[in-house]
């Protein structure tokens, strides 16, 4: 299967004035089309960087980084911007979504930088508004929906540009089981539909979900478990 | 997309109401003020340059040498404008034309005071006015003929079809009557000579004791030309100079063309060259406009930078979702020009409201001219300019925020951004106190100036303008008046004592240097005139009347002709004056006729009320309202065919400062304005600073701050900013304001307490602005702040 993300010898640091830190060492991973990867490790380990150099929001120091088969490890900002746009769906611990604009317009947001012409756009976030069960809130703002909602919200908007790769940071971390869970089988159902998830978690039971946890340990790979292994 | 924009920009400005108040407001007001400014330049610019060919229209003008100094003046000979139109034939037209005076008129049973003055038959040609009736070339061209205004018209007649009407003109030698052969449109504003009528100039030029106009050695009526539209005046310019020499031998005077459309900005002229003049207010007050702009700006580009930690969020989501750079950019700007438009609106509202008082300041009559497409081709440059600058730097600053930095829970401002929302509000409270101070030294000059030893007494003196039989009948009128008790002195003259008048460089005496020459004004006065106006006598005696011939025959003179008579020959006792040998009978101090812009020049007082249409009366002040009514019936019951004229030589003396009384008002009104969008910008931004520092007061209140220590906490981050911004502006204000002293031959100092009162003026609204702010948030319980951290 061909290869959606891959690094090679990927390192970041982070330097102050007065102390330069490794945030990432020698990263060598692979996710294939279609996987469900969670990556997990303790607070500092690396895991959000990763994330932002896998979803484009931050470059590499040094090494290579395969995305879509395309090496993007120096991409400028504008063309990261380019290749992000309808390419990746982000979902947040924190849902961030823009809180001035309705549930409706926050799942528009990705169609409206990508031009989609606006029947195509209405269609589009009507049909994932109502998969994700929250049609009947499509006026309402963030602020007046319970915190399941606006993670609900966030996925839509993450999934209504139809990106390859879903990239998910703590996305139950400000959930309560209940709604953690509807999240999760969201996710899984979205990846059974064939699309790429990668999971920053700090909940194993979350990591469950996935075929394959990546452990990370002061920005290194530690050990990469198969999930069925994982159970044995 | 820009709906997008446009709905999450209204939305944020209804979330957060106080930033989109201040910001709103303060555009606003800073837009007001460049719009209040913008009108009066663009009237000042267009003063005068509205006529047909007006680019063809030169002044001629005369370079008088007085020793080292040389005189320039626009007063020429009478004779000038036939003779410069026979001798050149690039002069198209030409045309004599009178200073404006007051006329009584009158038709049927109403009688008018008309202001207007005398021009040559070309006048109309030259000057295109648009004409309701009648026909331009024809208009002046005989001395039984009038131009009214249609304003006029109306007043006279009540409707302005009066060709070919006869109006009848009362003067102190008699009744002239004149048929009204033109009607002008009323006049447009952007003129700075506002008038009723033009007689001609003929009418003007043979009355007998006019006969000086005839003679090319004096000076008096203003004369203008038309060259073709071929011809260089500069050219045309240095073929005048001696023009008058060649005809009025040992005359100083060269003479020159400038163009008309040019003197009203450009008018003053020192040593012969130009020197400014009106311009220079254009410029001034050009350059507060701007300023006040940009520190309106500043506050929004202030306040956009602080909320940045808020909008980062936003910035963020945005990238993560597709947004580039440009879009985001975009956004920024539009919003706020979203933001400049309201505001230009709530502006030009501002601006209609407050105009007739703007109008009564600047003695002007604008209007927004909704009508002119330019005018609104300007204000949305004018917007354009407010929105993008004051966009730019939240644009660009907003634009460039990390994405990652929404993966993390706080996003710091850089230093970078604190610097240079630190480097703004110094920029602002810089330009704060340049206009605090400089309204102080512009309000201390005029005061200075107004509150002067004048050399004579101008409190309770009375100015009337003789007509008629109280011109004829002086005496009697005099004796009436001495009756009265309120009445301590009274009498008469040819001269204002506002401005020049009548000067002549003809004087000589024993021993002059053959190569020295002054400019003296020479003033006719009859008896009791010292005692009237307050002037000290340091030598000699007054005109008296038990010394008739010799008061007649004598002459006095102040302190400064004194100086140049005997600079040569101390014992000098006479002098020679337009031909005529006198001997010096007394010396006066030196008192001023002009403004303090000028030096106290020499003055001859000779005794020859004969052409004297001035008279002095000192009155006392107990009753003014009384003493002005008996003055008032005295004058109309010996002089019933004219309306009682009169004026206070302290009100004239104020007037001879308008420009610069008007300049010291407008400064403090702008520099009210710039202090309170200065402190808007503070508020804002202490309120900001309060909220970033809520875990900081939270800490401090739990160990036992007590609330003025707080408020010091978030005070001290402005009080250094605004201590360099007043250690900056007072150095910028003092060389600014040297050099507007400059101006003024007599003038304050600028003394160092200036500063410092500026500076605590200063201080005080900032500490008060940011305490008002900050002391909410010291109120609040450390345990709700602390938790949310």
């Amino acid at each position: 299967m061909e290869n959606t993300i891959k690094t090679v010898n990927l390192k970041k640091l982070y330097a102050t004035e007065e102390v330069e830190t490794t945030a990432l060492d020698e990263i060598n991973i692979e996710i294939k089309k279609g996987e469900f990867v969670a990556i997990m490790g303790p607070s500092g380990c690396g895991k959000s960087t990763l994330l932002n150099i896998i979803g484009l929001l931050d470059n590499p120091e040094s090494g290579e980084y395969f995305f879509l088969g395309e090496e993007v490890a120096n991409y400028s900002e504008r063309k990261r911007s380019q290749l992000r746009k309808g390419n990746i769906g982000f979902v947040f611990q924190s849902f961030n979504l823009i809180d001035e604009l309705t549930v409706y317009e926050n799942v528009e947001l990705p169609l409206l930088y990508l031009k989609t012409p606006s029947d195509e756009r209405k269609r589009r976030v009507e049909e994932v508004l109502s998969r994700m069960h929250i049609m009947h809130r499509r006026d309402h703002f963030p602020q007046q929906l319970s915190g399941g909602q606006q993670q609900r919200v966030a996925i839509a908007r993450a999934i209504v540009a139809k990106p390859a790769v879903i990239l998910a940071d703590e996305p139950t971390g400000n959930l309560d089981s209940a709604n953690g869970e509807e999240v999760m089988r969201l996710l899984e159902e979205l990846n059974n539909e064939g699309t790429t998830i990668v999971m920053v978690t700090h909940s194993p039971h979350d990591a469950n979900y996935a075929h394959r946890i990546i452990n990370l340990f002061d920005g290194k790979v530690v050990t990469e478990n198969i999930r069925e292994q994982f159970h044995v | 997309m820009y709906k997008n924009y446009f709905k999450i920009a209204l939305r944020g400005f209804a979330k957060h109401r106080l930033t989109f108040f201040i910001n709103l407001f303060g555009l606003a007001l800073g837009l007001w003020a460049a719009i209040l400014i913008g009108l009066w330049v663009r009237s000042e610019l267009n003063m005068n340059r509205e006529f047909a060919e007006i680019d063809q229209v030169y002044r001629i003008m005369e370079h008088q040498r007085y020793g080292s100094d040389i005189f320039t003046t626009t007063s020429t000979p009478g004779l000038l404008a036939n003779a410069l139109k026979e001798e050149y034939p690039e002069v198209e037209r030409a045309a004599t034309y009178s200073w404006n005076e007051k006329n009584l008129f009158v038709k049927d049973e109403k009688r008018l005071n008309l202001n207007g003055f005398y021009a040559g038959e070309d006048y109309l040609s030259i000057f295109q006015y648009p004409i309701m009736h009648g026909d331009r070339d024809r208009a002046l061209s005989d001395k039984s003929y009038i131009v009214l205004t249609s304003t006029a018209a109306e007043r006279i007649f009540g409707h302005s079809h009066v060709l070919g009407e006869t109006i009848t003109m009362k003067e102190t030698e008699g009744e002239h009557s004149f048929i009204v052969q033109a009607v002008l449109e009323p006049l447009a504003h952007d003129l700075d000579n506002q008038f009723d009528y033009i007689l001609p100039y003929q009418f003007m030029f043979d009355k007998p004791y006019n006969s000086w106009l005839h003679d090319w050695g004096n000076n008096g009526p203003s004369t203008v030309v038309k060259l073709n539209k071929e011809s260089d005046y500069q050219v045309f310019s240095s073929n005048i100079q001696s023009f008058i020499k060649e005809r009025n031998e040992g005359s100083n005077i060269v003479l020159f063309a400038y163009p008309h459309q040019d003197l009203y900005l450009f008018g003053r002229f020192a040593d012969g060259m130009q020197q400014g003049g009106r311009i220079e207010y254009v410029k001034l007050f050009s350059i507060i406009g701007l300023f006040v702009l940009i520190i309106a700006c500043i506050n929004f580009m202030n306040l956009s930078t602080a909320k940045s930690q808020k909008r980062a969020k936003e910035v963020g989501v945005r990238k993560v979702v597709g947004a580039e750079k440009g879009a985001l950019i975009g956004q920024f700007l539009s919003e706020s020009l979203m933001v400049t438009v309201f505001a230009g609106m709530f502006a030009l509202v501002l601006v209609q409201l407050t105009l007739p008082i703007f109008n009564n300041l600047t003695d002007k009559t604008m209007r927004i001219p909704y009508d002119e497409g330019v005018f609104w081709m300007q204000f949305i440059c004018v917007l354009l300019f407010t929105g993008l600058l004051a966009g730019s730097y939240p644009a660009f600053y907003l634009s460039a925020t990390k994405v990652v930095s929404v993966f993390r829970s706080t996003a710091k401002s850089g230093s970078a951004v604190v610097w240079a929302r630190k480097g703004l509000v110094t920029f602002q409270f810089i330009l704060a106190t340049i206009l605090i101070v400089g309204t102080v030294v512009v309000y201390q000059q005029i005061n200075y100036a107004l509150k002067q030893n004048l050399g004579y007494d101008k409190d309770q003196l009375v100015l009337i303008q003789l007509e008629g039989k109280l011109m004829e009948n002086f005496e009697m009128f005099k004796n009436a008046l001495s009756n009265h008790f309120e009445v301590n002195a009274i009498s008469r003259s040819n001269h204002s004592m506002m401005g020049r008048n009548s000067s002549s460089g003809n004087i000589s005496w024993e021993g002059k240097d053959p190569d020295f020459t002054a400019l003296f004004e020479i003033m006719r006065v009859d008896y009791d005139y010292i005692e009237t106006m307050g002037f000290e006598l340091i030598k000699g005696t007054d005109f008296s009347r038990d010394k008739g011939a010799d008061s007649i025959q004598g002459a006095l003179i102040n302190r400064r002709a004194y100086e140049l008579i005997t600079q040569d020959h101390p014992e000098a006792v006479s002098f020679n004056v337009l031909g005529d040998e006198r001997e010096i009978i007394g010396v006066v101090e030196n008192f001023h006729f002009q403004s303090f812009h000028q030096l106290m020049e020499p003055v001859i007082l000779l005794l020859d009320p004969s052409y004297a249409n001035h008279a002095f009366v000192k009155v006392n002040a107990v009753d003014m309202q009384n003493t002005m009514s008996s003055l008032q019936s005295t004058a109309e019951s010996l002089n019933p065919d004219f309306p009682f004229q009169y004026s206070f030589m302290d009100e004239n003396y104020a007037r001879m400062y308008r420009d610069d009384v008007r300049t010291s008002e407008l400064a403090k009104y702008f520099s009210i304005l710039t202090i309170l969008i200065s402190c808007l910008g503070l508020l804002g931004l202490s309120s900001h600073i309060a909220e970033q520092k809520t875990k900081e007061i939270g800490i401090r209140k739990v160990l036992g701050a007590s609330t003025f220590s707080i408020l010091n906490v978030i005070n001290k981050e402005f009080i250094l900013i605004v201590v360099i911004s007043i250690i900056i502006g007072s150095g910028l204000s003092y060389w600014l304001m040297q050099s507007w002293l400059s101006n003024f031959a007599y003038r304050v100092d600028f003394a160092w307490w200036f500063i410092p009162m500026a500076a605590v003026a200063i201080l005080i609204i900032a500490y008060m602005t940011v305490t008002l702010q900050a002391y909410k948030s010291t109120q609040i319980n450390p345990a709700s702040t602390l938790k949310i951290e």
